[in-house]
């Protein structure tokens, strides 16, 4: 697959791989066993342009394409999840797109130095999928907007130095999805509080809990047009959804290598497991639905670039990638047998990992409910 | 100071796959990487130039697959990079090589140290460092696990397996170093990006002037093969068990493992 890359690509991709095996691979068991986000690795991951590739370089990214994220994004994650330091940038995304000048000279720099992470709010306890359901309030009073809410299961909530958070500002809007805006929350701010929440996997991501008591945010910080956040929150599906791919796309390359070397080395019947033919059956599976779904990944990773980015192949890399994963890590178990499933093992926290993917950034659910209306063009939600 | 580095591009071998049947490598298509000891070779002379200035120039020599390992050696730092690309350095043998890399280094014009992998990571023959001393007629301070240079001269610690010798001549002189010799550093995205518009400086064999008639013609490579041996020490009662350890330091002892 390699050899689909320009050179350029090539050789990021080997010196992100040279960095993860120096850097994040021989801790990766212990860190996630701490379950902190890895704060060194982020900056020095920073401190060589990986945060942010395709920032523009006066923010501080290194100007290069999606294509380039979506490979750091898959060989960070090959270290599970010590590896999701690259999640630093999620708020960046509807800021790079949607903020004015100032915000984007403000805020994105943050990230891309290494002085701290970002996030994106739009989850609450009664609105998941449904995003149009959001209840968290944004009045404006005295030249100032004051937010009041509760958001749910936000990936860096706790440790972001900034977040971008969805509310609503006009109650009264039909379709409610008309009546969202999107804002630049920093951290802290009097009547903002986190606390994280505890997970299967994932563990050095954090993910919290966040409530808004009239959290003042300045007029300034509204991001793009009011009323328009529906809208942005969409277009940062469609980019986001591609290194949410990526990312569980990590997990399953290693969790295959992983398999395939026991499988060599482990014997049964005095003779390799590697040398029956269930094995290989799986191992050949495996291997295939990776190739298939790292073609799909810098396929619609190169629309973005092309400037045409694709909802329908956003969530068709999306589901499938992340789906792939989870029966890659399933099987990468199965063929450990008994020390899968032990903790001595790193396929049992890839495991663990893998499961979060088809949830976040719209279920599998969801993403086949997008592309059932792109296909027969009925709405069915 | 003048520093010229000599890089190959060498075949991954952690990432050669092997066939099956015959036990061949299966070099076609096969990834290729910056050979480990000329990498550290690299790392050595930007190291050196970050320390007390000068020039950090590279040169390489090959077929066409030279053109990616130029921008890693830019993407790296180095200042300026030769590449001698010709479809007749694919096969050739140390010695032609040796010579090819010694006229670019003579045709860069000037130089003081010049630094180079003890062996490729492919190849690993070990004979092109002392054959490009040979050429140029200056001394070689071989496998350098450490270097420094002070005073227009080079000291080194020279690890030639039987001991680690201490080493010093005066520039200009060649020395090959060892994978122990530094950590190399992970180029930057952004000085990726840069080295792609850096110049690709290519040098022909008549530019040089010289002529690769010499073929190496590899006999055989195979793949290792590890066969068990599966001997079975019965300890299956706790009487068996003083003697199944006897008779296993014994075998031990005669495949000379202990
Ligand atoms: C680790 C983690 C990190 C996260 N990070 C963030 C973050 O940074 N920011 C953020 O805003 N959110 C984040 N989320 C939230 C995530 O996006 C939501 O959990 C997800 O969108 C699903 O919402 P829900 O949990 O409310 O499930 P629900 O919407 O309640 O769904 C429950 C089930 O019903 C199904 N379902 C819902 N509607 C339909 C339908 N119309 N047709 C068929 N099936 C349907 C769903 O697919 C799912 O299986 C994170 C979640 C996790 C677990």
């Amino acid at each position: 697959m390699q050899r689909f890359l320009d050179e350029e690509h090539r050789m990021l991709r080997n010196a992100v791989r040279e960095f993860v095996e120096k850097e994040l691979m021989p801790e990766a068991k212990e860190l996630d066993e701490k379950g902190e986000f890895p704060w060194d690795v982020f900056r020095k991951a920073a401190k060589l342009g990986y945060i942010g590739a395709s920032l523009p370089e006066e923010y501080g990214g290194a100007g290069m394409d999606y294509l380039s994220e979506a490979i750091i994004t898959e060989e960070f994650m090959r270290a599970g999840s010590p590896g999701a330091v690259v999640t630093a940038t999620l708020g960046c995304i509807p800021v790079f797109y949607f903020g004015t000048q100032e915000q984007k000279e403000k805020y994105l720099p943050v990230v891309t130095s290494g002085k701290g992470v970002s996030g994106i709010a739009i989850t609450e306890p009664n609105a998941g999928s449904d995003v149009a359901a959001i209840q968290t309030s944004a009045v404006k009073r005295d030249g100032k907007w004051v937010l009041n809410g509760s958001k749910e299961f936000i990936t860096n909530g706790n440790i972001a130095s900034w977040l971008v958070i969805a509310a609503k500002t006009d109650k009264t809007a039909q379709p409610a999805y008309k009546g969202i805006s999107n804002f630049i929350l920093e951290h802290p701010t009097e009547g903002f509080a986190a606390s994280p929440i505890s997970k299967m996997g994932m563990h050095c991501s954090p993910t919290a809990s966040i409530s808004l008591k009239d959290v003042e945010v300045p007029a300034e910080n509204l991001l793009g047009a009011e009323n328009m956040g529906f809208y942005q929150i969409a277009m940062f599906f469609n980019v986001s959804r591609v290194f949410t791919a990526a990312a569980a796309l990590g997990l399953a390359q290693r969790c295959y290598e992983l398999a395939l070397d026991y499988a060599k080395q482990r014997e049964a019947f005095g003779r390799p497991i590697a040398a029956f033919q269930e094995i290989q059956f799986k191992l050949a599976n495996m291997w295939t639905e990776i190739q298939a779904a790292r073609l799909l990944i810098w396929h619609t990773a190169k629309l973005i670039d092309m400037g045409q980015p694709d909802a329908a192949f956003s969530s068709a890399a999306k589901v499938y990638a992340t789906e792939i994963a989870n029966r890659v890590a399933y099987e990468a178990v199965q063929i450990h047998g008994g020390y899968g499933y032990s903790k001595e093992y790193d396929v049992e926290r890839y495991y663990r990992d893998a499961r979060m993917f088809t949830i976040v950034e719209g279920t599998s659910e969801i993403q086949r409910l997008i592309l059932g209306r792109f296909l027969t063009g009925r709405l069915k939600f | 100071m003048d520093i010229v580095v000599c890089v190959k591009q060498s075949y991954d071998v952690q990432q050669l796959k092997f066939d099956p049947s015959t036990g061949e490598p299966m070099l076609a298509g096969a990834p290729k990487k910056m050979s480990d000891m000329d990498k550290r070779a690299l790392e050595e002379a930007l190291k050196i130039k970050e320390a007390s200035g000068g020039k950090v120039m590279a040169v390489t020599a090959g077929g066409s697959d030279v053109k990616e390992v130029v921008k890693e050696i830019y993407a790296m730092g180095a200042d300026e990079v030769y590449a001698v690309m010709d479809d007749a350095l694919k096969d050739a043998d140390t010695t032609a090589i040796a010579k090819v890399l010694a006229a670019a280094i003579k045709k860069i014009g000037s130089y003081d140290l010049i630094l180079c992998g003890a062996a490729s990571t492919d190849g690993y023959s070990w004979q092109i460092p002392a054959k490009i001393a040979a050429n140029l007629s200056i001394p070689l301070l071989p496998n350098a696990v450490s270097l420094k240079v002070e005073n227009g001269k080079v000291v080194t610690e020279s690890d030639l397996g039987d001991a680690v010798y201490v080493y010093s001549a005066s520039l200009p002189v060649v020395v090959s170093v060892m994978l122990e010799i530094n950590e190399p550093r992970i180029p930057k995205l952004s000085a990726i990006l840069k080295a792609s518009r850096k110049p690709f400086n290519q040098l022909s064999l008549s530019d040089l002037g010289v002529e690769v008639d010499a073929k190496m013609e590899v006999l055989s490579a195979r793949m290792p093969k590890v066969a068990r041996k599966n001997v079975v020490f019965d300890a299956s009662d706790a009487a068996k068990v003083d003697e199944a350890i006897s008779k296993l330091v014994e075998e031990l002892h005669k495949e000379n493992l202990i």
